[in-house]
């Protein structure tokens, strides 16, 4: 399955983006790029359940809460 | 699915929206409001106020906004965010609805520019854009395939 962010951009100009077929820590560092592209601030984030589908080279050992600048 | 997140550009303050207004008389008696807005961008928020046909010119650090009978003066606060004052036929209703339009105005303009900026910028980053349509609420949805930039 090919690796995607749906990106959805709102017409007040927020951003909502989702990460598909992408495991474990590669979802977080895809999003990390996706602020630096966009010039954004994550406000919210969730994970869902891929990302606890963690990759062979990644442990399970994962926070509720995704970290927050 | 993996992971959701929800992003506002640094051109939009992370406020809900704008904020309540103060209004005031000046000494000849005219009506001053004060609104504050959710908007950083001087370029982004210039565009916008032309879209609410406003005839708009720059002063120095202000932005000058002129529609039949109404003055509205943009300069930031502390933070970098623009404030507006308004002076002229207007009372604080009027106020408060003139901004909810520029507002309105912004959010398109920083859509568009997101849209632009992710085009231009995703090939750079690995990525490429494989789709992109516009919903019925006129939000855009961009498919990002990652791994596939230039």
């Amino acid at each position: 399955m090919s690796e995607q962010i749906i990106v959805r951009v709102g017409t007040d100009g927020t951003i909502q983006a989702e990460t598909k077929g992408m495991k474990g820590a590669k979802c977080l560092t895809s999003l990390e790029l996706l602020e630096q592209l966009l010039d954004a601030q994550v406000t919210s984030s969730a994970f869902t359940d891929e990302y606890t589908q963690a990759t062979p080279a990644t442990t399970n050992e994962i926070d509720d809460e995704l970290p927050q600048r | 699915m993996s992971v959701s997140i929800v992003l506002v550009p640094i051109a939009i303050a992370a406020i809900s929206a704008w904020q309540a207004s103060r209004s005031e008389t000046d000494v000849e008696g005219r009506t001053l409001c004060q609104v504050s807005t959710r908007m950083r961008d001087e370029t982004l928020l210039a565009a916008a106020l032309a879209d609410t046909r406003a005839v708009v010119t720059k002063a120095g650090a202000t932005l000058v906004a002129d529609w039949a009978g109404v003055r509205a003066e943009f300069a930031r606060d502390t933070d970098g965010i623009w404030q507006a004052h308004f002076t002229g036929d207007v009372d604080e209703e009027r106020a408060v609805g003139i901004i909810g339009a520029i507002d309105q105005a912004y959010g398109l303009r920083v859509q568009r520019a997101v849209v632009e900026k992710l085009k231009q910028r995703a090939p750079s980053a690995g990525m490429s854009v494989v789709s992109e349509r516009m919903e019925v609420d006129d939000s855009m949805t961009l498919v990002l395939e990652v791994g596939a930039g230039a």
